[in-house]
């Protein structure tokens, strides 16, 4: 249990509570402005000042709850934990002063942009390219298309859930190799390109696994053949 | 990437604060990467969050592990750095002339940039705070606050130094202040927060 925090939870009286709560933004004030400047832009100061008295009275309301929390769980350092904990209470201040943000638009035809972008790199060995234009809007061409977008699906979700992740940092968020790797830890972008290598080689056999009914090779061989 | 997700419950600040720091366990990491997978929003929160929690250690670091230095140590690296600064100073003075024309022909800085109080422990009862001017800044705003963000002064001011004799600070305590100024063509600096503290 951290010190700082017990004295907190078990000040047996206010004064001793105020006292302990005044030492524990001694400890962390520069850590919180740093995040509610982060939040607000440089150079709105006084939405930075606001937004860091919005997090203390947050943290310290409903005795505690959210630093109790902490400990209940127990998993992460303190500082990562005080930091997402800052973060989320910014975007709540901005809610509150602002309004709700309209950022969750993009999120189908983010995904859309990452399935094109995989059908591309998947479909080069595939021979996409002898499909005839989707645009002709043929049915033939419009089952092609939805049979190939389907088994990409498909071999997608057959992926593990950190091959999914790499491939939505990638391709659905545009992030770049460093970026990824700073995020998820990984020792260089090097490690990130080449588990990227790796994850489209293994959509490719699967795309092309002769014994896979659900294959584009598959479904589009049946259908040639007719 | 699948419906079959889309209504799962975005990630606790717990588990994202465990992730980030790799404490989970097998099973709830594949889980929390299956969520992330397929939640553009918590993904945009877990690359935020990844970027400032890297720049707020260091932050948190330098705020409790650099405690300041004895006054007599500063008065003593200052001695050693101005011999050593010597023959340099030589040579600014003879190109003194064309530094004042250079600087006169440069913009605006995009920040104020603070002098006293330095962010250290001082007497409570002198307090001054000071800063450079700002070349077309015709007024300033200082405001103090204490720790938690309560303004105990806000002063406009046409001058770049304002002594702290209508606060009432405790000793040992812990402050922030910021000053800004806005230009005479409409553009707002500031010195971002500062703080101090005073003697016990």
């Amino acid at each position: 249990m951290f010190p700082e925090l017990s004295r907190l939870f078990d000040a047996p009286t206010d004064a001793a509570r105020d006292d302990a709560w005044a030492d524990f933004i001694q400890a962390h004030h520069r850590l919180l402005i740093h995040v509610a400047r982060s939040a607000n832009g440089p150079r709105d100061v006084d939405a930075a000042m606001d937004a860091y008295t919005f997090i203390l009275d947050r943290l310290r309301e409903n005795d505690f709850r959210r630093l109790r929390a902490f400990v209940a769980d127990g998993r992460s350092t303190f500082v990562t934990w005080l930091v997402v904990v800052a973060k989320r209470l910014c975007i709540d201040f901005a809610r509150a002063r602002y309004g709700r943000s309209e950022r969750n638009a993009e999120g189908e035809s983010g995904q859309e942009q990452m399935r094109r972008r995989l059908m591309d790199l998947t479909g080069a060995k595939l021979d996409i390219g002898t499909i005839p234009d989707p645009s002709e809007s043929t049915p033939e061409t419009l089952f092609d298309a939805a049979s190939l977008r389907q088994a990409l699906h498909e071999a997608i979700m057959d992926l593990e859930p950190r091959e999914r992740l790499l491939l939505a940092l990638r391709f659905e968020d545009d992030l770049t190799a460093e970026r990824i790797a700073r995020t998820l830890g990984m020792d260089s972008p090097f490690h990130v390109y080449r588990q990227l290598n790796r994850i489209i080689d293994k959509l490719r056999r699967r795309l092309r696994s002769p014994d896979d009914s659900n294959s584009a090779v598959e479904i589009r061989s049946t259908k040639y053949e007719r | 990437m699948s419906d079959d997700f889309a209504s799962a419950p975005h990630l606790t600040s717990e588990e994202l604060a465990a992730y980030l720091d790799r404490r989970v366990d097998a099973a709830s990491q594949a889980r929390i990467d299956a969520h992330l997978a397929i939640c553009p929003a918590c993904r945009a929160e877990l690359v935020e969050a990844r970027l400032l929690v890297d720049s707020a250690s260091i932050e948190h670091a330098r705020s409790r592990g650099a405690r300041a230095p004895h006054p007599r140590v500063w008065l003593a690296a200052a001695g050693i750095i101005a011999i050593a600064l010597l023959p340099l100073a030589r040579i600014v003075v003879r190109s003194r002339d064309v530094s004042v024309s250079e600087r006169a022909a440069k913009p605006a800085p995009a920040a104020i940039e603070v002098l006293s109080p330095p962010n250290l422990a001082v007497d409570r009862a002198a307090v001054v705070f000071a800063w450079r001017p700002v070349v077309g800044a015709s007024t300033y705003r200082l405001t103090v606050t204490d720790s938690s963000g309560t303004p105990l002064l806000t002063v406009v001011t046409k001058d770049t130094v304002h002594a702290a004799r209508a606060i009432d600070l405790h000793r040992g305590g812990s402050y922030l202040w910021y000053v800004d100024g806005l230009t005479s063509d409409g553009r707002a600096v500031t010195s971002g927060i500062q703080s101090f503290s005073t003697a016990r």
